[in-house]
C-alpha cells in the first residue's frame, strides 16, 4: 500500500511542480492507475474497429480501421426504433423524477403539515428497503392495471408505463438530498414573496426551483444515467421487440450471430449505445463529481 | 446516511406538535403540504405499501398468476431454507462477493483518493479518468470486460507478458467471482470521489499539530486520516455490502453468454446471486417451471431479513470502529 | 441392436443443390397433397411470430418460410421476432401471466410443452386439429406424443434434429486414417486422437482432434451412448455408474487437453462461423445437430492442413462414437399459441401452413432441421443430398427421454453440477448424487 511518505499538504514549491520527491512518485502512481482505467475503453475502441481476422491477436491498433463495422452492426436490429424508446423512456423518467422528488421535497423542507414528520421518517424507512423486494408485487399488480390499449396493450406489462410512471411518484433517497439542499435556502425569501401575494406554487417555481439548481442537476443525471443504463426494468417489462430500449437490443445482438458473439461488431454498437451517457458525462462533468460528493452515490 | 438521519430530523419534530383550534388558515396550509407531497404519497401506496403487504401474503401461497394463489402456509419458507441447496448456493456466492469484493473496493479506492489529494499536477484530471468508467456502465460494459477475460484475451495476454498462465474466467467456477471483482475495480470511481471530499474535509489543523508532534508520514494517515475517514468508511461499507447483495445484471449476462442456460446460474452456478437466484424463480425456469411468484417472494423477504440483520450488525460493530468527530471532544 | 449404421461421405452436394433449385421453383403450394393440412385463406389479421433463429441462415430460413406462407394466406400479416434462446420463454410466460405482450404464434420446446400447458401458458390446439383433420400419423410419433398434454395436442410438431459426428476429411486423411471410416466407439475415439492431436513446440495444443463438450452436445448424449437410461419407471435417474463412468470418460478427454482452463483458453481463439474451431481446422470432428450441415454447406470452408495447403474441406458425418449401443437424440420444436394470444384463428392459419409439408421441406431445405412430418423428411428434394438420407436413418437409433411432470428440468441438476467436476471442484460421485437427491427432493416438492 503507497502510503505518502511526504506531508499530506505540503506548501507548493515555486520552481518544480512537484512539492516533493513523495509527490512524484505518486504521480508515476497516478498516471499507472489512470492508463489502466483508460485501457479498457481504449481497447473497445480497438475492437469495434477489427476485422475478424484480427480480433484474436491482441493488437492495440487495428490494421486497417474498419468502420463498416458500425453500418454492419447497425443493419441488424431495429437500433433506430430502440434508440427512440430509450430516449422516451429515458426523458419522461428524468422529468418525472426530478419534478416530483422536488414537489414532495419542498412539501418535507418548506411546508408545515400535520403528519409531515412521521412521513417524513416512513420516507426514510423506505430508502432502507432493497428494491427486490418489491420487484415480484410489482409486476404483479402491473400485470393487473389496465392500459386500456396503451401501445397496443390491455395491461401496463409490455407497455413503457411500469417503467415511467413510478418515476413521476418520487425517489426515497432523492427527496431526502433535495430536502437536505432545500432547508439551506432562507425562509425569508419564501415569507417576503408570501406578503407580495405570491401563491406556494409560485414560490416552489420561481424561488425554490432556480435556487435549488445544482441538487436538481444532480439528480436529473443520476436518474437520466439509471434510466438509461436499467437493464432488469426492460427485461421483466417490455416483450414485443419494437418496445425494446438499447439495453435489451444489445443483449439480443449478442445472439445474432450464433453460436459465439461477433466482437468487433459488438463492441461498435456497445459503443455507440455507451456514446449519450459519455457527452452527458463530458458536458456536465461539474455536475458529476459535485453529485457524488453532495449525495455519496454513484451510477452503480 | 441513512443511518444517521433521522436523530437530526427527528429534532424537528417537536416544533408542530402544539394542538391549536381547528382555522381555515391552518387548514389550507395542510393541504396545500398534503398537495406537493401527493405523488410520494400515491407512489408510496401504491408501488411501495401495496407491494410489500401483496408480496408477504404471495409469500405464503404457491401462486404462478396465471392461476389462483394457494395458500400453502410455511411451506415456501420451509422449501427454502431447509431444502434447497441452490439457496444456500446463492448466499454462499453473495456472501464471497461481499467479503471479497469490498475490500479490496475500499482499499483501492481510499488509496487513490489519498494520491488524488496530494494536489500533484494534473489531479483534476485523474479525478475525472477515474470517475469515467462509472459512466461507461450497463450491458454494454458487461460485453467490454467478458471481451476483455475472455480466456484468451487481453488480461490474460498481460498475464502472460509476466508469465502468468491467465485461468479461464468466466467458464471456470474458481474463477467467475474473481473475474467480478477484476472488473468491479474499474467502478470504483465514486468511492474515490466520497473519500476525496471527506480527505478535503479533514482540518489542516490536526495534521499542523501533528508535525509539531513530530508524527511521520505514516502516522498520520494511521492516526489522523483513518480515524477521520472512518464515518465514511462506515458508509461506503454498509452501500457497497447492500449494493452487493442486489447483484443482478452482470450475473445475467455473463451466465447467459454464448447461449448458456440462464437458469443454471453460470458454470457450476458460481454466478447464482441472491437477486439471480430470485430472478430466476420468478421469471426464469427454474425447479418446477415458470413464475413461481410464492417461492419467490419468500426468498425476497428472506434477503429483506438478512440485508436488515447484516446491517444491524454493522451498526453494533460500528461503536467500535467509527469515530465520530462529536465523540472525541 | 439391428441398426445398420451407413456412413456417408460425400462432396459438396453441388447435385442436391441443383435438384433443390429445380424444384423449388416448382413447388406445388396451396393444392391439397399428402401431408398438407388445409388452410383457410380467407382468415385475416396481423400476428406476431416469435422464434429464437437469429443466425444468418436459420434467419433467412424462417423468413422464407413465412414468406411462403404469406403467399398462401394472403389476408394475414405475419410479422417474424427473433428472441434469443431461452429468453423467448421466460418473456413469454411473463407476458401471459399479465395478459399482454405474448406473441401469436410462438416456438415452444416439446421437452417443456406438456408442463407448461398444465400451467395455462399455452392454448389446446385439440379441436382446431380435430376440425382441420390433422393426422397425428403424419408426424413421428415422438414428435407427437411430446405435445400432448391429458390427449390433446398443444402445438405442431415443427422440427426436431438429430445429433451426429461431423468430421474433417482431409484431416484424416492426412493423418494416416481412413477418411471413409471415422471412429465409431470411444475406443477408436481415443487412439486416432493420438494421430490427429497437434501440440506446438511450446507445449500448448495446435490442434484438437475432439473435444466431448464442444459441438451441440453434452454429457446427456454421451451418457445414452454409453447405455445409461436417464427415465427408469418414470423416474429420473443421473447417479448410475453408467453415468458415472461418461462424466469420467469426459473428464479424461479435459485432461488430455491440459485441464478445463487450457481446453477454454484453445477454443476461444476461435469465434462464430465461419470462424468457429471446426471450420477453421482447431477441432477435427465434433458432434452436432445436422441443422450444422446447413452452416457447413453455406460458409463452404476450407481445410488448413499441416502442410499449409487449404483444398475444400471435405467433411463426412457419422453416428456418434459410442460405447455399445449407438445413440443420438432428438429434441425439437412445436409452433404454438400463448393463451390469451389475440389472434388464433390467424394463428392456427399460418402453424398449419409452417408445419404441414411445404413449409417443413422449405425449412429443413434451408437449415437441414429434420422435418416433423415423416412425408416431407423423406421428400426427394431433401433427399438428393445423400447426408440427409443418413441423418434420417441415425434418426432411428435416437433417444427420446421421457416427460417427467412433476419436475420436467430435471437435467438442470445434472448440467449445473457439470463444470465443478471438469474442474476438479467436486468428484464426479459428489456430483452425482448430490444432483440425484436434488431431483428427488423437488419431485418430492412437487407432488
Amino acid at each position: 500500500m503507497p502510503a505518502p511518505t511526504a506531508p499530506l499538504l505540503a506548501p507548493r514549491r515555486s520552481y518544480s511542480p512537484f512539492a516533493s520527491v513523495g509527490h512524484f512518485v505518486a504521480w508515476l502512481l497516478l498516471v499507472g492507475i489512470a492508463v489502466l482505467f483508460l485501457v479498457p475503453l481504449f481497447w473497445m475502441i480497438s475492437t469495434a474497429l477489427k476485422e475478424p481476422s484480427e480480433l484474436m491477436r491482441n493488437n492495440w491498433i487495428p490494421q486497417r480501421l474498419a468502420w463498416e463495422n458500425f453500418s454492419y452492426a447497425l443493419s441488424y436490429g431495429m437500433w433506430f426504433r430502440w434508440a427512440y424508446n430509450s430516449v422516451v423512456i429515458t426523458l419522461l423518467s428524468v422529468v418525472g423524477m426530478v419534478l416530483s422528488s422536488a414537489m414532495v421535497a419542498y412539501a418535507f423542507a418548506r411546508l408545515r403539515w400535520p403528519g409531515r414528520d412521521i412521513l417524513f421518517g416512513v420516507v426514510l424507512a423506505t430508502m432502507m428497503m432493497p428494491g427486490v423486494v418489491l420487484m415480484i408485487p410489482q409486476f404483479i399488480i402491473f400485470a393487473r392495471l389496465p392500459a386500456f390499449g396503451f401501445q397496443g396493450s390491455e395491461t401496463w406489462v409490455n407497455t413503457f408505463l411500469p417503467l415511467i410512471v413510478p418515476a413521476f411518484t418520487g425517489s426515497a433517497f432523492y427527496i431526502f438530498l433535495l430536502r437536505q439542499f432545500m432547508r439551506g435556502i432562507p425562509m425569508e425569501l419564501s415569507e417576503s414573496a408570501k406578503i407580495d401575494g405570491a401563491s406556494e406554487l409560485r414560490i416552489f417555481w420561481n424561488i425554490v426551483m432556480p435556487l435549488s439548481k445544482p441538487a436538481l442537476a444532480t439528480i436529473a443525471i443520476f436518474s437520466f444515467q439509471g434510466a438509461w443504463q436499467d437493464f432488469m426494468g426492460p427485461l421483466i417489462y417490455l416483450q414485443s421487440e419494437r418496445l425494446y430500449t438499447l439495453q435489451l437490443g444489445l443483449r439480443q445482438f449478442e445472439f445474432a450471430a450464433g453460436g459465439a458473439p461477433a466482437w468487433n461488431w459488438l463492441m461498435a454498437v456497445s459503443l455507440l449505445v455507451m456514446l449519450p451517457v459519455l457527452v452527458v458525462f463530458l458536458a456536465f462533468q461539474r455536475y458529476f463529481i459535485e453529485g457524488i460528493t453532495i449525495t455519496g452515490m454513484g451510477g452503480r | 446516511m441513512a443511518v444517521s438521519a433521522p436523530d437530526e430530523t427527528l429534532e424537528v419534530a417537536g416544533s408542530t406538535k402544539v394542538k391549536r383550534p381547528f382555522s381555515r388558515r391552518r387548514f389550507k396550509q395542510g393541504l396545500t403540504g398534503y398537495l406537493f407531497a401527493l405523488p410520494w404519497l400515491i407512489g408510496f401506496v401504491v408501488f411501495t405499501l401495496w407491494p410489500m403487504l401483496y408480496s408477504l401474503f404471495t409469500s405464503f401461497t404457491r401462486y404462478n398468476i396465471i392461476g389462483d394463489p394457494r395458500w400453502i402456509g410455511l411451506r415456501n419458507y420451509e422449501n427454502i431454507i431447509f431444502n434447497d441447496p441452490s439457496f444456500l448456493r446463492a448466499l454462499e456466492n453473495t456472501f464471497w462477493m461481499v467479503i471479497v469484493k469490498t475490500p479490496i473496493v475500499i482499499v483501492a479506492a481510499l488509496t487513490i483518493a489519498i494520491l488524488l489529494n496530494l494536489d500533484v499536477p494534473g489531479a483534476r484530471g485523474f479525478r475525472t479518468i477515474v470517475y469515467l468508467p462509472n459512466v461507461l456502465s450497463g450491458v454494454a460494459a458487461i460485453f467490454l470486460w467478458q471481451w476483455i477475460l475472455a480466456p484468451n484475451g487481453l488480461f490474460n495476454a498481460g498475464l502472460d507478458l509476466i508469465g502468468v498462465r491467465g485461468p479461464a474466467w468466466f467458464t471456470d467456477p474458481a474463477w467467475t467471482k474473481p473475474g467480478l471483482v477484476v472488473m468491479s475495480t474499474w467502478w470504483i470511481g465514486s468511492q474515490v470521489l466520497i473519500y476525496l471530499a471527506s480527505l478535503k474535509g479533514i482540518p489542516k489543523s490536526l495534521y499542523e499539530a501533528a508535525e509539531i508532534d513530530g508524527a511521520n508520514g505514516w502516522a498520520k494517515t494511521r492516526y489522523i486520516t483513518l480515524p477521520m475517514l472512518s464515518p465514511t468508511t462506515f458508509f461506503l461499507v454498509v452501500t457497497s455490502i447492500i449494493g452487493t447483495f442486489q447483484i443482478f445484471e452482470t450475473a445475467f449476462i455473463i451466465a447467459g453468454a454464448a447461449g448458456r442456460d440462464v437458469a443454471l446460474g453460470g458454470p457450476g452456478q458460481s454466478l447464482l446471486f441472491y437477486v439471480f437466484y430470485l430472478y430466476n424463480r420468478a421469471f426464469g425456469k427454474v425447479g418446477a417451471g415458470g413464475l413461481q411468484m410464492g417461492y419467490a417472494s419468500a426468498l425476497a423477504w428472506i434477503l429483506f431479513v438478512i440485508i436488515l440483520i447484516v446491517t444491524l450488525v454493522q451498526l453494533w460493530l460500528a461503536r467500535r470502529w467509527v469515530h465520530y468527530e462529536t465523540d472525541g471532544r | 441392436m439391428g441398426v445398420t449404421v451407413r456412413k456417408w461421405a460425400w462432396r459438396r452436394p453441388v447435385a442436391a443443390l441443383a435438384a433443390a433449385l429445380l424444384v423449388l421453383s416448382a413447388l406445388p403450394m396451396g393444392t391439397a397433397q399428402d401431408g398438407q393440412i388445409p388452410l383457410n385463406p380467407e382468415v385475416s389479421g396481423d400476428i406476431e411470430f416469435w422464434h429464437f433463429w437469429g443466425s444468418p441462415v436459420r434467419r433467412n430460413g424462417i423468413r422464407r418460410v413465412v414468406a411462403q406462407c404469406q403467399a398462401e394466406l394472403p389476408n394475414i400479416t405475419v410479422t417474424e421476432t427473433f428472441k434469443p434462446f431461452g429468453d423467448i420463454w421466460t418473456a413469454n410466460i411473463a407476458a401471459v401471466a399479465a395478459r399482454s405482450g405474448m406473441p401469436d404464434v410462438i416456438v415452444a420446446d416439446r421437452l417443456q410443452l406438456p408442463r407448461d400447458a398444465a400451467d395455462g401458458i399455452y392454448q389446446s390446439l385439440g379441436d382446431l386439429a380435430a376440425a382441420d383433420g390433422v393426422e397425428p400419423s403424419a408426424f413421428w410419433d415422438f414428435t407427437w406424443q411430446q405435445t400432448l398434454y391429458e390427449g390433446e395436442t398443444y402445438g405442431l410438431p415443427f422440427e426436431t434434429d438429430v445429433r451426429v459426428l461431423f468430421y474433417n476429411k482431409n484431416v484424416l486423411a492426412e493423418a494416416g486414417l481412413d477418411p471413409e471410416n471415422p471412429p465409431a466407439t470411444w475406443e477408436e475415439l481415443w487412439a486416432a486422437a493420438d494421430a490427429l492431436d497437434v501440440w506446438n513446440d511450446d507445449g500448448t495444443l495446435a490442434r484438437m482432434a475432439f473435444f466431448p463438450l464442444y459441438g451441440n452436445v453434452g454429457a446427456d448424449l454421451w451418457a445414452m451412448s454409453n447405455g445409461h437410461e436417464f427415465v427408469v419407471d418414470g423416474q429420473p435417474v443421473v447417479d448410475d455408474p453408467a453415468m458415472a463412468e461418461t462424466l469420467e470418460w469426459m473428464k479424461r478427454w479435459i485432461d488430455r487437453y491440459g485441464g478445463w482452463a487450457e481446453t477454454q483458453r484453445f477454443l476461444a481463439q476461435y469465434g462464430a462461423a465461419p470462424n468457429d474451431a471446426f471450420m477453421a481446422g482447431g477441432v477435427v470432428m465434433k458432434v452436432d445437430v445436422a441443422g450444422y450441415n446447413s452452416i457447413l454447406n453455406f460458409y463452404r470452408p476450407r481445410a488448413m492442413l499441416a502442410d499449409g495447403s487449404t483444398p475444400n474441406m471435405d467433411w463426412g458425418v457419422s453416428l456418434p462414437p459410442h460405447n455399445g449401443t449407438p445413440a443420438t437424440w432428438s429434441g425439437g420444436f412445436t409452433l404454438s399459441i400463448p393463451s390469451g394470444a389475440e389472434n388464433p384463428e390467424a394463428a392456427w392459419e399460418f402453424i398449419k401452413c409452417a408445419a404441414s409439408r411445404p413449409g417443413q421441406v422449405s425449412w429443413a431445405r434451408d437449415t437441414y432441421s429434420i422435418p416433423s412430418d415423416i412425408s416431407a423428411a423423406r421428400d426427394p428434394v431433401l433427399m438428393a443430398d445423400p447426408a440427409w438420407g443418413f441423418f434420417i436413418d441415425a434418426m432411428e437409433v435416437g433417444v427420446n427421454v421421457p416427460f417427467v411432470p412433476e419436475y420436467s428440468n430435471w437435467i438442470e441438476q445434472l448440467n449445473q453440477r457439470l463444470e465443478s467436476v471438469w474442474t476438479d471442484a467436486a468428484t464426479v460421485e459428489d456430483a452425482l448424487s448430490s444432483a440425484q437427491q436434488e431431483i428427488a427432493s423437488v419431485i418430492e416438492q412437487n407432488r
